[in-house]
């Protein structure tokens, strides 16, 4: 199969992923922070191994600040639900997934109210307008993708973060398509919280996600249980990791996520990021050439987005040509992308969108079969 | 006898402070903490042999929180 849904999840994954998965199965499967035998201090370094790669990778300020979670939602989902208390206010761009938007409408039954900032593309003064004039009196936390799941359009983060600061409110970053994509330095931003997967650019298995604290204010854990550490205390720990992390780790998942990063630091993170971006423009530059292709951002490129691109066949349905790609081999995902707000803010809600993420395994010759494929699916329909 | 034994809350805090100790040439044996001293921390420890006292004030200078100090007769 020629895969193109990397946004959904990266596939394939680089080999030492799933050796890495099977030596935790095979050789090393013990609790980790559990136990004194062999196996579990095995166990135990593996995590830490993984904690410290993530921690240099994102220039944290430490390695117990990298916290491990099941996915990006759940790491979304800690901080807006662990920090916001009733009668709070949070302020979201108008591109969020639904792992922001659903916690939120939740929340309402807690009188805790939020705005939808106007991303406006390329116009990042305009953005961050829209970001300012949607903060009150009492908002607590902006939450905000770095680029968007469905577009790719990246948003000015350093900047929001900046507003954040002057405005005494924190600062939350869905990274779920940019981390190990594009450069993220925690050390040079304003972000308080940094929500991301670990399945996707990240290169690691399915399951595995990561929320990094950049901030001395600690979300509430929402889960509360055995942490192997402080045992004889009946209250959560407060230690970081620990507070977060109860009941046993996903350790195979982020065995292969250690892996996974490994595999972007020999390859070079801006490398992989000019490879991926040549291949988004090759796609976007020859979709432009077919009269019945809409497309809906500029031509991609480092600066303004990742490699992400959405487009339409005109009178078909997204999940339509998601189908008949599908019969030539080809996977990619159509419909909303459970980016609702997205899809509203491009006027592409009634019929979503075929979407292309790029990855460090996809080649050229994919995208001109890709190509190829898609000028015979519009030529049938004629 | 002197002590020996650096004790942690966490096992993260633990192997951290193991590897802030290789990167000065203090070498350090990542342990769970003896049963007899688990009251004051269920975790894990460091037994250090040589530079103690270097070995606790490289941990505290970095931040890491300790929760005792002991010494153990390990073989």
């Amino acid at each position: 199969m020629i895969y193109f849904d990397n946004g959904a999840t990266t596939f394939p994954k680089p080999r030492g992923v799933s050796v890495a998965v099977n030596n935790v199965l095979q050789k090393y499967g013990a609790n980790p922070g559990r136990s004194g035998h062999n196996m579990s201090l095995k166990s135990a370094e593996i995590m830490y191994e993984c904690r410290k790669n993530l921690s240099d990778f994102f220039n944290a300020s430490s390695p117990e600040n990298v916290i491990f979670t099941s996915n990006c939602t759940s790491a979304l989902n800690t901080v807006i639900e662990g920090i916001l208390k009733r009668g709070d206010h949070a302020v979201i761009s108008s591109l969020e997934h639904n792992a922001v938007v659903r916690p939120l409408e939740e929340l309402k039954e807690k009188e805790i109210t939020y705005s939808v900032a106007e991303c406006v593309p390329y116009d990042d003064e305009a953005t961050i307008d829209n970001f300012r004039n949607a903060m009150n009196e009492r908002t607590r936390l902006v939450i905000c993708t770095h680029a968007s799941n469905v577009f790719g359009i990246k948003l000015p983060i350093k900047r929001i973060g900046a507003l954040c600061r002057l405005h005494g409110v924190l600062f939350c970053v869905d990274a779920a398509q940019t981390a190990g994509v594009t450069n993220i330095s925690l050390d040079d931003t304003s972000i308080d919280y940094l929500c991301m997967s670990g399945h996707k650019g990240l290169y690691g298995p399915m399951g595995t996600g990561v929320l990094i604290i950049n901030s001395d204010i600690h979300p509430k854990s929402l889960i509360q249980g055995g942490t192997g550490s402080l045992s004889y205390q009946k209250s959560q720990p407060e230690i970081l990791p620990d507070m977060y992390e109860s009941g046993t780790p996903n350790l195979p998942g982020i065995a292969g996520l250690s892996e996974g990063i490994k595999f972007i630091n020999r390859c070079g993170i801006e490398k992989l990021e000019r490879y991926e971006m040549r291949l988004a423009q090759m796609f976007y530059d020859n979709l432009c050439k077919i009269n019945s292709i809409e497309l809906y951002t500029q031509r991609p490129d480092l600066i303004v987005s990742v490699p992400v691109i959405s487009f339409n066949i005109k009178d078909m349905d997204s999940e339509d040509v998601a189908d008949r790609l599908n019969k030539f081999g080809i996977a990619v995902r159509a419909g909303l992308h459970c980016a609702p707000l997205a899809h509203e803010s491009f006027d592409t809600i009634d019929r979503g969108t075929v979407r292309i993420v790029i990855s460090a395994f996809n080649t050229d010759s994919d995208v001109r079969y890709f190509l190829s494929a898609l000028n015979k699916i519009i030529s049938l329909k004629k | 006898m002197e002590n020996n034994l650096i004790m942690f809350n966490s096992v993260t805090f633990a192997i951290r402070s193991r590897d802030l100790l290789k990167n000065n040439k203090i070498d350090a044996r990542l342990i769970r903490t003896p049963s007899h001293l688990r009251n004051r921390s269920c975790g894990y420890s460091l037994l250090i042999i040589n530079r103690f006292d270097e070995a606790k004030s490289i941990i505290l200078n970095n931040g890491i929180r300790i929760t005792g100090v002991a010494a153990v007769d390990f073989k």
